[in-house]
């Protein structure tokens, strides 16, 4: 009520910004001061452009959560005591997020760790506004406006992407998987988890000294093509992939290296999910769009009587064989993403997650290396990947 | 004291030679060629040459949007790769169609320039397996003025997957993969084409 207000408000007294800038951004401003759980979920939000207009979920992406690191000596508390025995002086704040913190810690034994350490009482919050999501999805998905969108099925998803963050135990697992899965390649890193001292509330793993120092041109090149590579046998040969690669989670190192910290959003693909999306991208290098509309209309979710299959499929099939005749270096990954969403949702359809998270990640992918590489060819390097997935 | 050898010079740039035509030209493989192989191995083929003969229809037809068609099907394909010992030769069971469309609006006369294109289907051994593919792999020319085309690379845009023959129910008849998943795939990073090298004239020796 408070939020439909302000917006009202806002749009009756608009001088300047258009109508979907200032929706962002009342919504924006509202998520901050609904607390954590709402500010995690807009950063969701703002990466699923398979199910808002770009606009808000660009306005979404400007909102990061900037919130004061829980005190070292609070964090000290939540540490195991086997830790705390260890600690070689108090815990530094390395950076904090609505749920968690991460600190760097000196160890007597002369090691350097990173601990994440759940912010305290955040559980039950993120537990509590959750239910009040769910209750308010399930009203709204009443109204006749919007009967037929899948108000609680997106709730439930941006639900469970939450409660997994919360899971630090999840996390350690996702990030062990990780680095076995991308071990071979060279120049990438993950860090590995600590076991010992790890558990529900604290993740504890191996210190990355340098994140965040300025790279130059060419390691910065070297590191975005070896993390695009990284990515692509996420997506096509692991089917376990990490959602979440912003700036943030992505460090390119002065060398060329480069470490993938953060796995509290990772994705698991089934074997179909994994297979299918492979097979959408090599059919579309063929320039095959009615193959394409087969592997997209099989994974998506019809929205009662809007849906329109016959539009879709032809709406598909057009935008693949204009983007099969575009020359590879002039392909728009984000414009035929968001265009394909669009389709679907014009269309009465909605993505499946299994098809539509991959896709995202490529999004946050592409924006964070682009800063890197502005040349980066994404089509080109995805072809050997993109063969081997359907090879396996 | 022998005569000179004296041939009848033909206009290959004339559109009327092309109806019922059959001809035989040296290929080489320009640009980069890779195979792609399931377990992470990629093959560079860098030495890749051979040879095909390609028969025109008698007929040329006219598009709706008015310009002219003909048929070509190809009769052979062979190439090999002394480095690799790839060998690529057209898979007998299938076709092996493509079409040349003509630029400009008109009859047989306006058959040159033409877009020409392939379907192809092969079959690749390499280490004592053989491997066919399903999907064609597709070889475009876009406004070749003389038939054949010599010095002309024909083009493949696309990555084309190959399943190994043991696999696929039916051998080298298989339309369908079934169950089976590919072996290898025919790709490149850059550009790929099989150039034209030369005419090889089958009914005279050359001249020495």
């Amino acid at each position: 009520m408070r939020l439909s207000a302000r917006l009202a408000w806002r749009i009756a007294r608009r001088r300047g910004p258009r109508p979907a800038e200032l929706i962002a951004a009342t919504v924006s401003d509202t998520l901050e001061r609904l607390g954590p759980t709402f500010i995690k979920a807009g950063q969701l939000l703002s990466t699923r452009v398979d199910l808002l207009p770009r606009s808000v979920c660009r306005a979404l992406a400007r909102h990061h959560d900037q919130l004061p690191s829980i005190p070292a000596e609070v964090a000290t508390r939540a540490m195991p005591a086997d830790l705390v025995a260890l600690l070689d002086g108090a815990p530094v704040p390395a950076g904090a997020g609505s749920i968690a913190c991460v600190y760097r810690a000196a160890l007597s034994d002369g090691r350097t760790v990173a601990v994440k350490v759940r912010r305290p009482g955040i559980e039950g919050t993120v537990r509590r506004d959750l239910a009040l999501m769910r209750a308010a999805a399930g009203a709204l998905q009443q109204l006749p406006g919007l009967r037929g969108a899948p108000l609680v099925d997106i709730v439930t998803q941006l639900g469970e992407a939450i409660e997994r963050q919360l899971d630090l135990v999840q996390e350690a697992a996702s990030l062990r998987a990780l680095g076995r899965n991308l071990a071979d390649l060279p120049g990438v890193r993950v860090p590995a988890v600590v076991d010992t001292y790890s558990g529900p509330d604290v993740l504890v793993m191996h210190y990355e000294a340098g994140l965040g120092h300025q790279c130059g041109p060419e390691a910065g090149r070297i590191a975005a093509l070896r993390a695009l590579r990284a990515v692509y046998q996420m997506l096509f040969l692991d089917g376990f992939v990490h959602c979440d690669l912003h700036p943030g989670n992505l460090y390119p190192m002065p060398d060329g290296s480069v470490v993938i910290v953060d796995a509290g959003f990772t994705r698991r693909l089934s074997e179909d999910a994994r297979r299918a999306f492979a097979g959408f991208f090599y059919q579309m290098s063929r320039g095959n769009g009615g193959a394409c509309s087969d592997i997209v209309m099989s994974t998506a979710r019809p929205a009662g009587r809007r849906a329109d299959p016959a539009g879709f499929r032809a709406g598909l099939t057009r935008l693949v064989e204009v983007n099969s005749r575009v020359a590879v270096a002039d392909f728009d990954l984000v414009t035929f993403a968001v265009t394909l969403f669009r389709l679907q949702r014009a269309h009465g359809y909605y993505a499946d997650p299994q098809f539509a998270f991959p896709i995202l990640s490529l999004l946050v992918l592409e924006g964070t290396l682009r800063q890197l590489c502005p040349d980066l060819d994404f089509q080109i390097e995805a072809l050997p990947y993109v063969l081997r997935g359907l090879m396996r | 004291m022998t005569a000179p050898v004296v041939r009848p010079r033909v206009d290959r740039s004339d559109p009327l030679i092309v109806p019922g035509s059959t001809h035989h030209v040296g290929l080489s493989i320009r640009g980069e060629l890779k195979l792609f192989f399931a377990d992470g191995e990629t093959v560079d083929c860098t030495d890749v040459q051979g040879m095909s003969a390609v028969r025109s229809s008698d007929e040329v037809t006219i598009r709706p949007d008015g310009r002219p068609t003909i048929e070509v099907i190809r009769l052979m394909t062979h190439f090999h790769s002394n480095e690799t010992g790839l060998l690529i030769q057209q898979n007998p069971s299938r076709p092996n169609l493509g079409r040349l469309v003509g630029v400009e609006p008109g009859g047989p006369e306006a058959l040159l320039p033409a877009d020409a294109s392939f379907d192809q289907y092969l079959l690749l051994s390499l280490r004592g397996r053989v491997y066919a593919n399903l999907d064609p792999l597709v070889m475009e020319a876009k406004g070749i003025t003389e038939f054949p085309p010599i010095g002309v690379t024909f083009l493949s845009q696309s990555a084309t997957l190959f399943y190994d023959i043991e696999d696929l129910e039916g051998g080298i008849t298989a339309r369908e993969p079934g169950g089976a998943t590919a072996r290898l795939a025919l790709a490149s990073q850059s550009v790929c084409g099989s150039h034209l090298t030369h005419y090889i004239d089958m009914n005279h020796a050359p001249v020495s």
